[in-house]
């Protein structure tokens, strides 16, 4: 039994839509209403593919349209409550990062997981376990830079 | 143009996707962990896996033939995944079993042990003839989580926790659907009920906090051998008031675990050894012979003894019946 899994689902359109409405809400961004976002460039990515034109989003645009998956091995559990790693994953730098090219995600997780290791050192000292993590970020926007 | 999918309700969600994984050996000699992340574009599916290897011996073997099995699975079925996710979800994991014993039993003749696996499945070793057989010990936990166009399907045994988090409060302990539990026979199996919240349980035996001391160690997917909880495992797993403990009741889900601000849910199933619902799944798998009331898999603290059934087991029924940790032989 134990190598039987139970699964589960998240139909994540449901979350998207309410993440979206409860969006709709706030005070505009910046660049309300654009995919595309923030400072100087804005306009160069439309039409939903993100194409060849460098997408941009600022960290308020990705807040808004962005949802994160985190998954870790005990090693890291053991050191973080699972709201401080949500608050760590959608910090506004990170979230920065994430808007500001596709390789967002992996300056996270690099930037997630040293901070981990310090963690593991204080909390366990030499018999800090081994630690192990994926971060995905999910967005809906058209802009969103991915890979 | 920001607007995702509103007139289009038919239609699939697009999401597009970043994503990053590292691993880290901490103060070990070797890493067991292992991930990998598979990607399939013109379908719309990204994989990610997370494998936390344990034993000595095996540890390592195991995240290692699980992860390039799962990979090739993967590659080969993927087709499957979009067609029926929970099925394939719960088949990948069945095969990855397998390739893990078939890897230890591989691994140990290499290193000159002569194996055997019982009737039950359990893998022994012995050096000689005369020596006494003794159980391998070793497995890995195994999560998946697949994206699937706009919905995301988690299997996962053993304890690494996945998360799914929102910059805003819009996340419900709803959210989180049970679909199915492979060690639940189908015929029992009705459909879930309202996925059930409990605070006490998991919240306090998975993350130690950052202030330390807490480590949970053991219980993960074992090919091999008795099923053991560490004895320095910190968890106090409050009875959890879904574990009733009978058999012909499966809950969905055992505890979804949303935080106060609805930004974090834990999408995993929790499946530690120390979670009174881990034990009502095992007695509903399978029970004891002459005793319906006892799962036939016992849990038990470990210890240095070859005869795990002398170990301290991990539940006990209290006078209404609900399972309850001993925390003997910590």
């Amino acid at each position: 039994v134990t190598h039987l899994p139970e699964v589960q689902r998240i139909d994540l359109r449901a979350v998207f839509r309410r993440l979206q409405e409860h969006c709709a809400s706030l005070p505009p961004t910046q660049s309300a209403g654009e995919g595309t976002s923030s400072s100087a460039s804005n306009s160069s990515s439309t039409g939903g593919e993100g194409g060849a034109a460098p997408a941009h989003l600022s960290a308020e645009a990705v807040a808004r349209s962005t949802l994160c998956l985190v998954l870790a091995t005990d090693g890291v559990w053991d050191n973080w409550t699972y709201e401080d790693v949500g608050r760590f994953v959608m910090d506004a730098s990170c979230l920065g990062a994430v808007g500001a090219g596709a390789d967002g995600a992996k300056r996270v997780t690099i930037s997630f997981m040293q901070r981990n290791a310090l963690y593991a050192k204080r909390n366990f000292g030499a018999s800090a376990d081994n630690a192990t993590g994926i971060v995905l970020y999910l967005s809906a926007a058209p802009g969103f830079p991915a890979l | 143009m920001a607007s995702f999918a509103q007139s289009e309700s038919d239609s699939q969600l697009q999401l597009s996707w970043q994503v990053g994984l590292e691993t880290d050996i901490g103060g070990g000699r070797e890493n067991q962990d292992d991930c990998f992340v598979w990607i399939k574009r013109d379908d719309n599916i990204i994989v990610l896996c997370v494998l936390d290897g344990h034993g000595r011996e095996v540890g390592k073997v195991a995240s290692d033939s699980a992860k390039r099995c799962l990979f090739k699975h993967l590659d080969e079925n993927f087709t499957r995944l979009l067609q029926d996710p929970a099925d394939f979800l719960i088949e990948a994991h069945a095969v990855a079993h397998e390739h893990i014993r078939n890897s230890f039993r591989s691994e140990l003749t290499r290193q000159g042990y002569e194996v055997t696996t019982t009737e039950q499945g359990f893998l022994m070793k012995r050096r000689q003839p005369a020596d006494n057989w003794a159980c391998v010990h070793g497995g890995t936990s195994c999560s998946l989580m697949a994206v699937v166009g706009d919905q995301l399907y988690i299997a996962n045994v053993g304890d690494s926790t996945g998360i799914l988090c929102s910059s805003f409060g819009v996340l419900t302990g709803e959210d989180l659907g049970y679909v199915r539990d492979a060690a639940v026979p189908a015929e029992i199996d009705r459909k879930a009920t309202q996925p059930h919240v409990c605070s006490g349980c998991a919240g306090e035996s998975q993350h130690g906090g950052g202030t330390g001391g807490a480590q949970q160690v053991g219980h993960n997917s074992t090919p091999a051998g008795s099923r053991t909880a560490s004895p320095r495992s910190a968890a106090s797993a409050a009875p959890c008031p879904s574990s009733s403990g009978a058999v012909s009741s499966p809950t969905a889900n055992n505890n979804n675990i949303l935080s106060n601000n609805k930004s974090t849910l834990v999408v995993t199933a929790e499946h530690s050894p120390e979670c009174p619902y881990e034990y009502t799944r095992l007695l509903r798998y399978r029970q004891r012979d002459g005793n319906a009331q006892l799962p036939a898999l016992v849990v038990v603290y470990d210890s240095s003894s070859s005869d795990k059934t002398r170990c301290s087991p991990v539940f006990e029924r209290d006078a209404s019946g609900h399972p309850r940790v001993t925390n003997k032989g910590r």
